[in-house]
């Protein structure tokens, strides 16, 4: 019956070179900058949405809200008080604001709503209705 | 997109042309494992589509067009797969007729 010996050094060698051919090449940032904006309130932190759509923006009395995508500030939540810190949720929906001097945290709900545009599309049902439901179909 | 989707899209809005967008919709939609050029003609005919007017939008290159069109907005939605629902803007968070409702309701008595 053949042996199979298990030699730690032949282990130990063909690991270092696995790990040597593995290791990420060395990489340079190259950078440009896109956009410079002067923002409405003094700015003290900031998150980004996991998808990368929007950047909330802590300022002294409001959130500051970036469409990336739009490259610019969509909108504004106000800030009855002085917080120093901003967190968001890895859905994307609640934000998180502390501040240390008052002991306090703060969660915002926040929610993306699209401005879909109907254009020639058809449509079911009276125009100037309450509710627009909007439906993408592909039939099978 | 599934094999069949964009012609059927294609057929619905040569179908709206004339007003019967819903009745053809709704047929396609009842239909959808059987959708090929032939069964798409029986649908319209079935509808009470003139054929002549709807085998001209069926073959119009605008109509492919606006699919795309279509199709590049549902991404700039984050649409990743269809049906996707969108009620006043906003994507259901509950998929199903009760999430709808709900959904409704509460932008109604907004």
């Amino acid at each position: 019956m053949k042996k199979h010996v298990f030699h730690p050094a032949v282990f130990f060698c063909a690991l270092a070179i696995v790990l040597s051919l593995t290791t990420a090449p060395f990489a340079k940032v190259e950078w440009e900058i896109l956009k410079d904006i002067t923002l409405t309130d003094d700015p003290r932190d900031i998150v980004i949405a996991s998808d990368g759509s929007t950047a909330y923006i802590l300022c002294s009395k409001s959130v500051q809200i970036y469409s990336t995508r739009e490259k610019k500030v969509t909108g504004s939540i106000p800030l009855t008080d002085d917080f120093s810190q901003i967190a968001i949720a890895p859905n994307g929906e609640q934000l998180f604001l502390t501040k240390t001097a008052g002991k306090q945290l703060s969660v915002i709900k926040v929610s993306q709503v699209y401005d879909i545009p109907i254009g020639t599309s058809p449509v079911i049902g009276k125009a100037g209705a309450p509710v627009t439901i909007y439906a993408f179909l592909d039939y099978q | 997109m599934h094999p069949f989707a964009e012609k059927a899209s294609i057929a619905a809005l040569a179908a709206a042309e004339q007003d019967k967008y819903e009745e053809f919709s709704s047929a396609l939609l009842k239909d959808f494992k059987n959708l090929n050029d032939q069964t798409i003609k029986k649908h319209a005919e079935a509808v009470g589509l003139n054929m002549e007017k709807f085998n001209a939008a069926y073959s119009n290159p605008a109509r492919k067009k606006q699919i795309q069109e279509d199709l590049k907005l549902g991404s700039s939605v984050k649409v990743r797969g269809v049906p996707a629902i969108f009620i006043n803007g906003r994507m259901p968070k509950q998929r199903s007729l009760a999430g709808f409702s709900q959904m409704v309701e509460e932008e109604l008595k907004k």
